[in-house]
């Protein structure tokens, strides 16, 4: 590895940001595409799988599209433009790519699951015992969402964008956002008021 | 302000992200309306079930299995237009190239295999893709972007065709054909 690899790799870790989007426009405009590549997947792996997963609803085909995602990613920075931000575009690579590989599912007529098969009812809906329940009882939750309000969500609760980001990213108004948010949440106060009346019932 | 608009800011009081006239706005609505502290109630269980930290944990969890292999190497900008790959067009752009490459490389007099650039090109292209996953329509993709774009330059500069090459144009050729004949 030259100097100015080890160089660049060590400005990373050494500052250790929470926000890598600087450092992964340093290394690129410095032409070290690939460590600029080991930075972008360190750190947006999980959003991108994520992402994936709430669309394609299967794991492995979550895993198939983190891995296209990010070589589309690896082959596209030449046209990545600066002034969006790179988890923005992300996500909009991500996107697309399930969409057409849903599209793709579809007219294969290949199987999509839709729905995700209910938990035992003896079991509470806020008093969840392990890991695996919890991943399953927030996929439920998920599932009684339109694409929208899961989107805004999950951007906004979760991964504390901004209004201003995810209007970028969904494409929708600042007014629509809020709306959907509080629709989201709304919706899913319901949901699990009717579980637990299913319940004690 | 309508009931409506206080209620569509609720979320963002309960995470406590909204600006300090807001905010105050949204307190003294709650502390006067019953309807808006039953729903303001209603929607902090939500946030008390549903809690950021269990989730990002969770989507963590899923993420680390995750392996992501990159080729060596970015592909090379194509010489043909990019909407032709895939496309029947191609398909009969490509027989044609080949039938006229064919048709010259025949009238010329033998010579030797190309030891130079391309064989090397090719088996570099082979090389920095054969660790991904081949089933991917992303990686053949690059990988047919890579022959198309080599075999095209061995056309502009006059050398030979690789044999090499020429196999896998064939192989993919007859490839598109079988799945043609398929649909």
């Amino acid at each position: 590895m030259s100097n100015s690899r080890v160089l660049s790799m060590g400005i990373f870790f050494c500052r250790r940001r929470v926000n890598p989007e600087q450092d992964i426009q340093q290394l690129l405009a410095q032409g070290h595409t690939h460590d600029a590549m080991n930075i972008l997947m360190k750190s947006f792996k999980r959003f991108v799988h994520s992402t994936a997963m709430r669309y394609m609803k299967d794991d492995e085909d979550a895993k198939d599209m983190t891995q296209e995602v990010f070589i589309k990613a690896f082959h596209s920075l030449d046209y990545f433009r600066g002034d969006a931000k790179i988890q923005t575009w992300l996500y909009a690579i991500t996107r697309n790519l399930c969409l057409n590989a849903l599209d793709k599912k579809k007219r294969k007529g290949t199987h999509i699951p839709m729905e995700v098969p209910d938990i035992a009812s003896d079991e509470k809906a806020d008093i969840l015992i392990n890991d695996s329940e919890f991943s399953h009882f927030f996929q439920q939750c998920m599932s009684i969402l339109p694409e929208k309000q899961r989107e805004t969500f999950i951007l906004r609760h979760v991964e504390e964008l901004s209004y201003e980001e995810i209007s970028e990213m969904l494409g929708t108004s600042i007014g629509g956002l809020k709306a959907n948010y509080f629709q989201a949440v709304q919706k899913l106060s319901q949901y699990l008021s009717s579980r637990k009346e299913g319940t004690i019932q | 302000m309508n009931h409506e608009h206080i209620s569509h800011m609720l979320p963002d009081f309960i995470h406590g992200t909204l600006q300090p006239e807001d905010h105050a706005l949204v307190e003294h609505a709650i502390a006067h309306s019953k309807d808006l502290e039953q729903e303001y109630h209603a929607l902090k269980r939500v946030f008390d079930t549903l809690k950021k930290e269990d989730i990002l944990l969770m989507m963590n969890e899923q993420a680390a299995s995750v392996g992501v292999l990159l080729p060596l190497k970015k592909t090379k900008n194509l010489l043909i237009p990019k909407i032709l790959i895939g496309t029947s067009t191609s398909i009969a752009a490509c027989v044609l190239l080949w039938i006229g490459i064919s048709q010259k490389t025949i009238d010329m007099p033998q010579q030797k295999l190309p030891t130079n650039s391309s064989a090397v090109q090719l088996a570099d292209i082979m090389d920095e893709n054969s660790t991904l996953d081949l089933q991917s329509d992303e990686v053949e993709e690059v990988i047919l972007d890579d022959i198309l774009s080599v075999y095209v330059s061995d056309i502009e500069s006059g050398t030979d065709i690789n044999p090499l090459l020429e196999q896998e144009i064939t192989t993919f050729l007859l490839q598109e054909n079988l799945d043609d004949e398929a649909l």
